[in-house]
């Protein structure tokens, strides 16, 4: 059966879509452990902007950011119906705040195109790359320099 | 050979026991204590040591400890006096050899060169008479010293040897016989020895699973009649071949107290702990025996018994004998009876955490019962509060798991003490107390590099030369006394020196060369001493190869924070320094008070708070425009609003309106101003910067019944002092050097 093995020779890759300040961004569902409702925060002192505070996951106090705010939009007005996404990167676990969770994005590795100059802008240093859809493009999140948004010092 | 290096690895576990009791030993002869038992028990160790070591070819350790051994019988028996510099050789014995047993375990190379200077002094305190070398091959093989014991035991009370060849049949098994079980019942008689006979066992493809195939040789030396024995194989009578030969005992000419075999006048039962790791195998299945046996068939002990011996394997013949009657006491009493079990620690703090989780899912259920709103039943509440105490009584239960006596590292630090004393030309001694004391085992672990830095300093800096001693009218040798104790739900650790105290006009100008300080600063006593805890200061005036290591106090401080624990100095010029160290009994709860911030609740360590005061406006002064004082017991104290310490919004609330902390922090006082104190609890810690990073004013977080995160608040680190003009920062000011600093 020719038509499958050509699908083999081009694994695809599963990006999950969600939707931060009313635009499409996409994270490797790899780095995504499960998606929690939003549930308050407790605040954490000397943060930055961007940071929400904690929030308690079966025990784990576990940090929650604000992508919209990283991203350089207004900081988000949790509700209800806000979605955060907890992710897991180098045994750290975080929570990513964002509007909603859409779909799954099968994705080959020739769909994805660089995200030029993004490294030179705070707003845009989290972006690792692009897919192109018939609905538009996707920024796809890199989970590993959120994180070192997060942790690098003011 | 997996069996025999779970019993190496049990020999090294009870190696360290062994050095244990004998630095503890070495301690008591310093101390003045020459009793025989004192002695006997030093001996006892190095020994037992050395049997064991024998037994593994370990011959470095063991031709250390048999010169060790024998300088230490020579004391025994009287023939040398346990002067203080024997003893002090004796001490240096015991560093080497716990080296040795290191280097033996982790097979890395040793010091060979201080091996054998100490090996030399203890010769020369020999004398001409030094160890022969024939003895010390003897010796030397663990396994074969033991070996006549039981055989000299019973000289003139008359045991017997048996031979019993048992051939079972297929109808043996068949009939729900069980070999084990008949040689378990001959071990019961006496001493029992097994060897299997596989001889007949044939090829695996001509296997009948239902024959027979094995037989046993076992040789049972016991005082009971040869009738006992063949009682055991009544019920075997016609279902095996059974061969018994009795060797009635011999008599005493040419046995165990024979000539050549100089060293055994002095075996007594309680030697037998030299091979301490055999015993599992007395229980052990006769295959399981035998195994062993087979594994040590090249022992050279084998070749030097006399030969109507041989035909007893030398390792089940220890087994045997540590089952002998007479050797059974003297066991029990070494071992004071106290079963141990040894336990993975990541088992322990998987348990732990799973308690912490009980903890807060009993307190979640409780909010949550009450939260709905209908009225409670008695029996529910008598429930709930059940739960909570068993809740606790595990969680209580758990915690004492991870605990541990600070006896051994309180020992290490005692040879700590000897080398710095040495290196820095110091007449010093460690004086112990409290050792008994039990803190969290990982405590313990970080604990040792701070106290070994700390012991280091207390000798080359905080003690004087002996010269200085005797003008000031001391006792040329200086005392560092190390002791550990409880202090409501902390473990309060000193280190106080007899020296000259500290030199606060030399730290003072110290801290001024290297900036710490402006020069006009005005400070107080208590401030100086707080300067040693700065990065970047080190009072060495030259660099010496002990404290000058480029680690400095603040690094102890920083250790000592990260334990959850606080450090504080107290020096009087002349008199000497004391370092206190207060330490949570573990780091997984801590008795904190529940606080209102605003919309926010935090915790506060109530080992940090003195009381709680709802101000009277009479009591508050302002100092400048930025900062109020509260007037306390005599005493100004500084007001810091926490939530504007911790960048939270401010809000307009007159301080008369809050409850204001009474904190001691570093030596001086504050007063934490909070919205409103809500409770007294427990609360487990969490890791904050597991997932986040370290927040300066922040130690930990915590789940609090709602399932919400609180934050524990550092009374240290809110106490810090920020630069000046950081003093009222906004909202969204926050101050970037603290957080580096914190963050490094």
């Amino acid at each position: 059966m020719p038509p499958e093995a050509e699908a083999l020779a081009a694994p695809a890759e599963l990006y999950a879509t969600v939707i931060v300040a009313g635009q499409d961004f996409c994270i490797d569902i790899k780095q995504v452990r499960e998606n929690r409702r939003w549930s308050p925060t407790t605040t954490l002192p000397h943060s930055p902007h961007y940071m929400m505070g904690t929030m308690n996951l079966r025990g784990e106090v576990i940090p929650i950011i604000d992508l919209a705010a990283l991203f350089g939009f207004p900081n988000i007005e949790p509700t209800d119906r806000h979605v955060i996404v907890i992710i897991e990167h180098e045994e750290k676990i975080i929570g990513l705040a964002v509007e909603a969770v859409r779909r799954i994005l099968s994705v080959t590795p020739d769909q994805i195109r660089d995200a030029p100059g993004a490294k030179r802008d705070t707003s845009t240093s989290c972006i690792r790359g692009l897919i192109t859809t018939e609905s538009g493009v996707i920024r796809i999140i890199s989970v590993s320099d959120v994180v070192t948004a997060m942790e690098e010092v003011l | 050979m997996a069996a025999l290096d779970a019993i190496r690895a049990t020999f090294f576990e009870e190696c360290e026991d062994l050095i244990e009791a004998l630095n503890e030993g070495l301690g008591e002869m310093a101390d003045g204590d020459h009793g025989s038992e004192t002695v006997n028990a030093v001996f006892r160790a190095v020994h037992s040591v050395k049997g064991g070591a024998g037994s593994f070819g370990l011959n470095d350790l063991v031709s250390f400890a048999h010169t060790f051994e024998t300088v230490l019988d020579r004391i025994r028996s009287g023939d040398l006096e346990p002067a203080d510099e024997l003893i002090a050789l004796l001490q240096r014995s015991g560093d080497v050899l716990a080296d040795l047993v290191e280097a033996a375990r982790d097979e890395i190379p040793f010091d060979a060169a201080t091996v054998a200077t100490t090996s030399e002094a203890l010769e020369a305190v020999l004398g001409e008479d030094a160890a022969p070398e024939e003895e010390f091959v003897f010796d030397a093989v663990g396994a074969d010293f033991d070996f006549d014991l039981p055989v000299l035991d019973g000289a003139g009370s008359g045991p017997a040897t048996y031979m019993i060849a048992f051939a079972p049949h297929r109808d043996l098994y068949a009939n729900g016989h069980e070999p084990l079980v008949l040689i378990g019942a001959l071990a019961d008689l006496g001493e029992v020895t097994v060897a299997a006979d596989v001889s007949r066992l044939p090829a695996v493809d001509a296997f009948d699973w239902e024959e027979s195939y094995l037989a046993w040789e076992i040789t049972l030396v016991s005082t009971e009649p040869e009738g006992a024995v063949r009682e055991v194989f009544e019920f075997v009578d016609g279902l095996c071949e059974l061969e018994i030969t009795v060797t009635e005992p011999e008599g005493g000419g040419d046995g165990p107290g024979s000539p050549d075999l100089p060293d055994l006048g002095d075996l007594g039962p309680d030697d037998m702990p030299g091979l301490p790791d055999l015993p599992d195998l007395s229980d052990a299945s006769p295959a399981a025996s035998m195994e062993v046996a087979a594994d040590l068939p090249e022992l050279p002990s084998l070749e030097d018994l006399p030969a109507d011996k041989t035909d007893i394997p030398a390792t089940s013949k220890n087994v045997s004998a540590k089952k002998t009657p007479e050797a059974a006491p003297a066991a029990a009493a070494k071992k004071e009876a106290r079963p141990t079990l040894r336990v993975d620690v990541d088992r322990i703090d998987r348990l732990i955490n799973t308690v912490g989780e009980l903890i807060i899912n009993q307190a979640m259920i409780t909010q949550r019962v009450r939260e709905i709103g209908v009225p409670l039943t008695p029996e529910i509440v008598t429930d709930l509060d059940d739960y909570r105490q068993l809740a606790r009584d595990i969680q209580e239960g758990v915690m004492g798991l991870r605990t541990q006596p600070v006896k051994q590292l309180f020992q290490r630090m005692t040879r700590i003490a000897r080398e710095t004393a040495d290196v820095a030309g110091k007449s010093a001694q460690l004086v112990i107390e409290g050792e008994e004391t039990e803190v969290d085992k990982k405590v313990i672990e970080k604990l040792a590099d701070p106290l070994t830095h700390m012991i280091r300093n207390s000798i080359d800096h905080g003690l004087e030369v002996p010269e200085k001693r005797r003008d000031a009218g001391k006792p040329e040798k200086g005392t560092v006394k190390l002791t550990a104790c409880y202090k409501s739900g902390d473990v309060l650790i000193q280190i106080a020196d007899d020296g000259a105290g500290l030199n606060r006009p030399r730290i003072r100008q110290i801290a001024v060369e290297k900036g710490l300080i402006p020069a006009e600063a005005d400070l107080t006593d208590a401030e100086i001493d707080q300067l040693l805890f700065r990065p970047g200061f080190s009072t060495a005036s030259s660099v010496t190869s002990l404290s000058g290591r480029g680690v400095g106090m603040d690094v102890v401080k920083t250790s000592i924070a990260a334990l959850g624990g606080r450090i504080s100095i107290a020096s009087t010029p002349g008199e000497g320094s004391v370092f206190s160290i207060l330490l949570p009994l573990t780091l997984a709860v801590l008795d904190g008070m529940v606080v209102r911030l605003g919309n926010e609740t935090m915790v506060v360590p109530i080992a940090s708070i003195e009381e709680a005061i709802r101000p009277h406006k009479d009591d508050l002064s302002q100092l400048g425009t930025a900062r109020t004082l509260f007037a306390n017991r005599g005493e100004y104290l500084p007001v810091i609003d926490l939530a504007e310490r911790l960048g939270h919004p401010v809000r307009a609330k007159k301080l008369t309106k809050k409850t204001l902390l009474v904190i001691q922090s570093n030596g001086s006082r504050i007063a934490l101003a909070v919205d409103g104190v809500v409770d007294k609890r427990q609360v487990v810690i969490k890791s904050l910067a597991k997932n986040y990073r370290h927040i300066a004013g922040i130690s930990a977080a915590t789940i609090l019944g709602d399932g919400k995160v609180a934050l524990i608040v550092d009374p240290d680190g809110i106490a810090e002092d920020p630069p000046a003009g950081a003093m009222r920062p906004g909202p969204d000011d926050v101050h970037p050097t603290e957080e580096k600093k914190d963050a490094a």
